[in-house]
């Protein structure tokens, strides 16, 4: 004969309205330090380019820290579950995932990876998916971006595991950026290409140290000559002005030296070919 | 005095003169390396070329053999297409030259153009390093009557107080200094021990001067970063570096500021608000 055990006795979680006081006190209290920080360690970020980042990688950690804490305060000493209630809140839980929230915990799952793994940091110059720019908030579901046109885009956290992920910069403030110009085989390469290094090197936005060092490599893309010069940006946010001002400077002097540029349907008939 | 304070770097000097050397002295705007120079090369007899402006750094002859001093190479460059083209007939003609070459850079330039160009044949770098307040003190006591601060020079050089503020990581020291009530702490903060900002910092009385925060365009701070180089700029060479159409709206918030001083022409670093200048181009990333 088998004996059926006894149903555990599970006790009732006891709410009353000091408990809803002290829960609201707690969250909104969690919110006012996430609030403060977040501001403090913008305004420190902002005061400095080299330490922007550093100090900007702190506030999804802070955010996470804090919140976490608040939740532990709410809920363990509240429902002060028995080995039994876990079970019963796992099945549910696990219930619950099946029933459609997986995409969400999906993103939770990869906020917690962003945060403590560090693929990307606020800061950061990021092509997710098809969607590149800089990393302004992670927050436990999504991750928000400023892309050049200064749109922002909100991108879930669960496309860190889907889609490829590009970081520029890694938590420095600099990175590389790349300028082509294309120019026809009949004109002066070499002089081109020092045209090209010089207006990098002599940027206004450029930095340059031992392992940064301004390149530019000579490509033949059969009918035309293809200059590809690369240069480390002193401020991702930098980004589009150096390419900016370097193109209207390399233009503007391939121009005064009748350095002759390639023929633009050679150009897009050779990108057709290549596509 | 000031040559004594920089016996290390003058025997560094010294050094590579006698193993027939090219060597390069830098130090920052006001800070010295032209007392190292004299000090190292007063019995050598060297030939001078001397550059004070972008218009006069074209012809360079440097000659076939003994020593030969180069002062204001800085202005061998300017920050535009083909601005190498002076410097590299520069170093082109130190390559060719038995020569032993001491040049004397402004330790900006020299960070920019040592990524910029190839300058390896100038030799080993020599820095002139800042002083600290126990040095800035016996410097400023050497040079003016301080017989009104004696107290303060008593204890700025004393040997414990010093030692034990140069121990202090995080640029406490520097903290400490701002806090003191010491005059020559004070002047020692404020020019961080550059001994020509000290210089006019003790002569203006400006120690205690509070400076308001710089807020500039990047375009300002661009040039600001070309007026720290130079340290005395002409109009023309900034014209040709920055936009030409703001150039007088850059010299005006720069002027604001106190950051520079415009003298008709020239554009000059004005030295008492050298570390400020620093301090916020390093904020901007413009000095790496």
């Amino acid at each position: 004969m088998v004996s059926t055990p006894e149903p555990t006795q599970v006790e009732p979680v006891s709410v009353n309205p000091s408990t809803v006081v002290a829960a609201v006190v707690i969250f909104v209290v969690a919110y006012l330090v996430v609030r403060a920080a977040t501001y403090i360690l913008t305004r420190l970020s902002e005061r400095s380019v080299e330490r922007r980042i550093t100090f900007k990688m702190f506030v999804p950690v802070t955010r996470f820290v804090v919140y976490a804490a608040a939740m532990y305060l709410v809920l363990i000493p509240l429902l002060e579950l028995t080995s039994e209630q876990i079970l019963a809140f796992s099945a549910v839980f696990g219930a619950v995932l099946a029933l459609g929230v997986q995409d969400l915990f999906a993103n939770v799952v990869g906020g917690l990876v962003i945060i403590f793994e560090r693929p990307y940091t606020v800061g950061d110059k990021v092509e997710l998916g098809e969607h590149y720019g800089e990393v302004t908030g992670i927050g436990v579901r999504s991750t928000k971006l400023v892309t050049p046109d200064d749109s922002v885009v909100t991108v879930p956290n669960y496309l860190l595991f889907t889609k490829p992920l590009s970081n520029a910069n890694t938590g420095s403030p600099e990175m590389m950026v790349v300028v082509e110009f294309h120019i026809s085989v009949d004109t002066d390469t070499d002089r081109a290409t020092a045209v090209v290094h010089d207006a990098l090197t002599t940027s206004r936005y450029v930095y340059l140290s031992e392992d940064r060092p301004v390149a530019v490599r000579v490509q033949d893309a059969g009918g035309y000559t293809t200059l590809r010069g690369k240069a480390y940006v002193n401020d991702v946010r930098n980004e589009k002005d150096f390419e900016s001002e370097v193109t209207e400077r390399v233009l503007e002097a391939f121009a005064d030296e009748g350095i002759e540029r390639a023929d633009p349907a050679v150009v897009t008939a050779h990108n057709r070919r290549q596509e | 005095m000031l040559g004594e304070l920089f016996d290390e770097q003058v025997d560094e000097v010294n050094d590579a003169l006698d193993n027939g050397e090219n060597v390069v002295v830098t130090s920052e705007p006001f800070g010295g390396r032209d007392v190292v120079v004299e000090e190292a090369l007063e019995e050598a007899d060297p030939e001078r070329i001397v550059f004070s402006s972008v218009e006069d750094a074209k012809d360079v002859n440097v000659p076939d053999d003994g020593v030969c001093v180069v002062e204001g190479p800085r202005y061998l460059y300017t920050r535009r297409i083909d601005g190498f083209a002076h410097l590299r007939r520069f170093v082109e003609s130190v390559a060719a030259s038995d020569a032993v070459v001491v040049s004397s850079w402004n330790s900006y330039a020299w960070g920019y153009v040592r990524h910029s160009a190839d300058v390896d044949v100038l030799g080993d770098t020599v820095d002139v390093p800042n002083l600290d307040a126990s040095e800035t003190a016996r410097f400023l006591a050497s040079e003016y009557d301080v017989s009104e601060f004696a107290d303060d020079l008593e204890e700025a050089t004393s040997d414990d107080t010093a030692a034990l503020r140069d121990r202090l990581p995080f640029g406490l020291g520097r903290l400490f200094e701002e806090t003191s009530d010491n005059v020559f702490d004070n002047v020692s903060a404020a020019s961080d021990g550059n001994p020509g900002v000290a210089r006019s910092v003790f002569e203006r009385r400006s120690w205690d001067e509070e400076t308001a925060g710089i807020d500039l365009r990047y375009d300002d701070a661009f040039a600001l970063r070309v007026v720290l180089s130079k340290q005395t700029v002409g109009r023309g060479v900034l014209r040709s570096v920055v936009e030409p159409r703001s150039l007088e709206t850059t010299l005006r918030n720069l002027s604001d500021t106190g950051l520079v001083d415009t003298d008709g022409e020239t554009v000059s670093l004005s030295p008492e608000r050298l570390v400020d200048t620093v301090t916020y181009l390093k904020r901007r990333g413009l000095i790496w």
